[in-house]
């Protein structure tokens, strides 16, 4: 294995995305992505350019985040699970449990994150260590993909393990009450947090009836016992919401409620406002309650918020949120859980609309926490800029996610000029601050929509679903073909701390890589992966500072609209 | 099913129209890198190098161009640009001297002397002329070239030299045989018979094939033993096409059909006959081992007009590719596993091999010429593998991993488990390795052993 990603399958074909609403044509003006670096955790913002004077009347049309849900937590869809796993032969329930943490942070999807310090927070990757604890992810079966296209469809793609292949599979899934003329904005999913069970799926559409558009969120969940997680059977059971406003992005955050942790959908409008819907435990009813008890500082918005992002700080009770507005507005907040004061405030203004903002962990260094806090005083003041961003197009979509095997996050970004590109963050030796560093770059075959980590294939890895406006990719870590078999070297550290699964770990090392060989890494030790083994997939570019003469398909984004 | 899509794309001009054969992959100048050869209907022929996207050389050639191909059709140890048009002026071009004289020769070709612009060699064989091959067909280790006519009618010609010196070319080209078909021939190809010796092979409409019999050794053989005379006649025309059928199920036997041979199958490489495999307008492709051994058939909605053969893997299994009309591209394996691609126009002609587009070195590429002017290049095509794989199916078998999930103790069959193990040890390093010494089952095992040892001591 290798941190490559290959060209998957793109099962799905032309025509699932989205139809129309990509008005970029002539947009190429300026534009950045400047992760600010705070409190041991990087905001990442995609900044859109400047647009021409149409402020806000691209509403209505999925222009972001095009609803890539994902059902971890549990082979999720009609029980299927590839092996023994316990319990789910006994037709009661697909998966035993959908793992304490298997629910991700909102717009962070994966990001293991080590963050500063060891704890036991609610965060993915941060819970007990043990051999039966459900992975976020990977836990008990294969992820499914949801991906809605703007003319009212929803796809459901995921892999089928028909012995002995393995076979892409995507479907219509026929959502209930979403009228044919409706106009999907958004899509969100997540697995109830325990001790409930069950899937969660939220649409936002627009139905257009010609006088006046109206716009809805509907909220799927099936409380039948043995099928919360049958996706079909979630699909039939609705609540309507009408809203009162346009809604934008729709994502969810778990939120400590007393002694419990529950997962709530936020929804961003042009109100301006960030409402949250949460369920009603007497009635089992989503409805929508006051941001302000739970979420005090996504209150008092100054523009229509884009993108959102709530992550916790595992270990200290604590969570990050930040959000970015139409107007450049950025916003970043450190809450105390528990009692909901806010104890920390950033803001800062950008030129053009937020497209994305993220919060990257920092990995700790052994300084963590000392370092921790000396960041933490610095707020949004001294921002990095992404070398060679700033030549691509407009980010669309961004993730942070573990793509090279080393326990620390990268940045993705896929960005409407076809490409993806992957940041990394290497630490300053003597320094305050490291710097963010391009690992590769991939050009596609249509501007990119979205991004999702999740194991799909159900092996343990997270495949990159990258939906474009042409289809649906799937980038497979790649096992690097021709690797010259080397002896096993005899490590005394592993003799001394008999860890295997430091063992095994040097096993994946010698069979595939997990490091590139772009010299990025100057370490002695990671020079030998280096040279054996590439880093670039194929069909991408080998270069680091994207050339902008490095457009080699000769294709304009209209002509993948019209086989729409 | 599958679809892939390649980014990697060059797009060279092209004004002109061409016919379907009039375009190969080869090393026209004798430098171990492939070259891309292209002839219009106005009797152009262009050689393209690398990703330029004009051409590295222009000739001019007496009517259209039906045909071009390159090959070591003197048997000179070196490859020759050989264009045939559809008058029958058989044109030969040596190219590797432009090599050395113009090393940099990119738009100075015109510069270049009218002497160098005329083929080395040109003759006039029989007119209407379609598709041509340049290979060995009798097994005598020498190269012949074929041509298959729009009249039914396939020749084999002999380059006879004239000269003692070898870098001079002067001969011409000795008619071998003719061979009269009952249907139109599409493709040319050879196959390794049952014997491993080389059979011509022909299409023939409606899904079929004809092997032809190369019957000039047994007629030399004849005139030397003297029966010329007697044997012909009392046992008639000696039958040189052998025609088959290859399924009961065809939908419309006049439908034009391609064939490709000699698919390489790796080190499981046996005597036996070779691999090839047939495709038709009306959408049917066919893998075939020998005559009667079908190994797959698919049937596919689109008309696929161009079959060519191509290790997109690497792992030295030539894949079939199909290319249909609107571009799409069927990419299938020797087990079925079926990958495609949709090039972004209709092509007027297709073309599938190894090409030195970029980074001075061979690369599997796509060949498409579309309807406006472009030739699209679609370089360095390679794939991981053809099938749908996780992990788990990797690593299935591998002894050195089974060993450590023996020590792990965790059952190779409880997929799960085995799932989880992967996805801790590559996302959570760090913490397994803090955790380790305490909660590692293993590891507290193992130091158990070592305070038993001291023990001991």
């Amino acid at each position: 294995m290798a941190s490559l990603w290959e060209w998957g399958v793109a099962s799905c074909g032309r025509g699932l995305i989205l139809g129309r609403g990509f008005d970029f044509g002539g947009v190429a003006l300026i534009f950045g992505d400047v992760p600010l670096i705070f409190g041991g955790v990087a905001l990442i913002l995609g900044v859109y350019p400047k647009f021409w004077g149409r402020s806000l009347d691209f509403v209505g049309v999925a222009w972001f985040g095009v609803g890539v849900a994902w059902l971890g937590g549990g082979g999720a869809a009609s029980g299927w699970c590839p092996g023994p796993v316990p319990g789910s032969g006994s037709g009661s329930g697909p998966c035993p449990v959908s793992g304490p943490g298997s629910c991700p942070v909102p717009g962070s999807g994966s990001g293991p994150g080590p963050g500063p310090g060891p704890g036991s927070g609610p965060c993915p990757g941060s819970g007990p260590v043990s051999g039966s604890y459900p992975v976020p992810g990977s836990g008990s079966g294969p992820g499914a993909l949801l991906a809605a296209a703007l003319k009212g469809k929803v796809s459901l793609f995921r892999y089928r393990q028909l012995r002995p292949r393995l076979r892409p599979m995507a479907r219509e899934l026929q959502f209930t009450y979403i009228p044919v003329d409706a106009e999907i904005v958004s899509i969100d999913s997540f697995p109830k947090s325990p001790p409930q069970r069950g899937l969660v799926v939220g649409i936002t559409f627009i139905k257009d009836s010609g006088d006046k558009p109206s716009p809805f969120l509907n909220i799927y969940c099936d409380y039948e016992p043995g099928c919360e997680f049958d996706l079909d059977s979630v699909a039939q059971s609705c609540v309507n919401l009408e809203l009162r406003f346009t809604p934008f992005q729709l994502c969810h955050a778990q939120v400590r409620v007393g002694e419990h942790l529950e997962t709530v959908f936020l929804l961003s409008g042009n109100d301006p406002a960030i409402h949250l819907y949460r369920e009603n435990p007497g009635s089992h009813q989503f409805e929508e309650q006051p941001i302000q008890l739970l979420f005090p500082e996504l209150q008092d918005v100054p523009s229509t918020v884009l993108w959102l992002d709530v992550r916790p700080l595992p270990g200290s009770g604590h969570r990050l949120s930040a959000l970015g507005c139409h107007s450049g507005f950025v916003r970043a907040a450190r809450v105390h859980e528990g009692s909901g004061a806010v104890l920390q405030s950033w803001s800062v203004q950008q030129d053009g609309p937020i497209s994305a903002v993220l919060l990257f962990p920092l990995p700790s260094d052994g300084d963590g926490e000392r370092k921790t806090g000396r960041l933490l005083c610095r707020g949004l003041a001294a921002p990095l800029e992404l070398p060679g961003s700033r030549g691509s197009d407009a980010v669309v979509c961004a993730k942070v996610a573990d793509v090279d095997f080393d326990g620390a996050a990268e940045i993705l970004l896929g960005t409407y000029g076809q490409e993806l590109l992957c940041y990394k963050y290497f630490g300053a030796n003597s320094g305050d601050f490291g710097q963010f560093l391009p690992l590769w770059a991939r050009r596609f075959p249509s501007p990119l929509l979205a991004l999702e980590p999740l194991d799909l294939t159900g092996d343990g890895l997270q495949e990159l679903a990258v939906v474009c406006l042409g289809g649906l990719h799937v980038l497979q870590v790649r096992k690097t073909p021709k690797i010259p078999k080397i002896p096993p070297k005899k490590s005394h550290l592993s003799k001394k701390i008999p860890s295997f699964y430091q063992k095994k770990r040097s096993f994946y090392q010698k069979n595939g890589n997990f490091t590139p060989k772009n010299g990025i890494f100057s370490q002695e030790n990671q020079s030998f992966y280096q040279k054996k083994l590439e880093l670039f997939p194929k069909n991408s570019h080998k270069t680091l500072n994207f050339p902008k003469n490095s457009w080699f398909c000769p294709k304009i984004p209209i002509t993948s609209q019209k086989k729409i | 099913m599958r679809s892939v899509s390649y980014v990697q794309c060059v797009a060279l001009d092209f004004a002109g129209s061409l016919f379907p054969h009039a375009i190969c992959l080869g090393d026209a100048d004798n430098d171990s890198l492939n070259e891309l050869v292209v002839g219009d209907t106005n009797g152009k022929l262009y050689v393209y190098k690398n990703d330029d996207s004009k051409p590295w050389a222009v000739r001019s050639c007496q009517g259209m161009l039906t045909c071009v191909r390159v090959g070591d059709v003197c048997n000179k140890g070196k490859n020759f640009v050989v264009a045939v048009s559809a008058e029958g002026w058989f044109h030969l071009f040596d190219l590797t001297s432009l090599n050395s004289k113009h090393p940099d020769a990119s738009g100075h070709h015109e510069l270049a002397g009218a002497e160098e612009q005329k083929p080395v060699f040109k003759q006039h064989i029989p007119a209407n002329t379609k598709v041509m091959l340049i290979n060995d067909i009798d097994g005598d280790g020498k190269c012949e070239l074929v041509v298959g006519y729009t009249d039914r009618v396939v020749r084999a010609f002999r380059w006879e030299d004239s000269s003692e010196n070898p870098d001079h070319v002067s001969g011409q080209l000795i008619l071998l045989k003719k061979w009269l078909l009952e249907g139109q021939v599409d493709s040319l190809s050879v196959n390794p018979g049952p014997d491993g010796s080389p059979e011509l092979m022909v299409s023939q409409p409606g899904c079929g094939y004809a092997i032809l019999l190369c019957t000039w050794d047994m007629e030399q053989r004849d005139t030397a033993t003297g029966r010329d005379g007697s044997a012909p006649s009392s046992e008639g025309p000696v039958r040189d096409v052998i025609l088959h059928q290859t399924s009961g199920r065809i939908h419309n036997k006049n439908v034009s059909t391609h064939l490709i041979g000699s698919i390489a199958r790796g080190s499981s490489e046996n005597n036996g006959s070779g691999l090839f495999a047939l495709c038709t307008l009306d959408g049917t492709l066919k893998l075939m081992e020998g005559a009667d051994k079908l190994l797959w058939s698919v049937q596919v909605d689109h008309q696929l007009f161009a079959l060519e053969k191509l290790d997109v893997t690497g792992n030295g299994h030539e894949e079939v590719i199909a290319c249909a009309w609107d571009g799409q591209t069927y990419i299938i394996d020797h087990n079925r596993t079926v990958a495609r691609f949709q090039a972004d126009e209709n092509v007027s002609a297709f073309c599938a091999g190894l090409y030195a587009c970029k980074e001075g070195s061979n690369s599997p590429c796509l060949v498409y010429v579309s309807f406006s002017q472009k030739i699209y290049i679609y370089w360095d095509v390679q794939l991981e593998r053809m099938e749908s794989t996780n992990l788990l199916k990797i690593l299935d078998g591998d002894p050195e991993f089974e060993s450590l999930l023996e020590q792990l103790d965790i059952d190779k069959n409880d997929v799960s488990a085995v799932r989880n193990l992967i996805h801790k040890t590559l996302y959570f390093p760090e913490k397994y390795h803090l955790s380790s010494p305490s909660q590692d089952p293993a590891g507290t095992d193992s130091s158990a052993h070592c305070s038993g040892i001291q023990d001991l001591l």
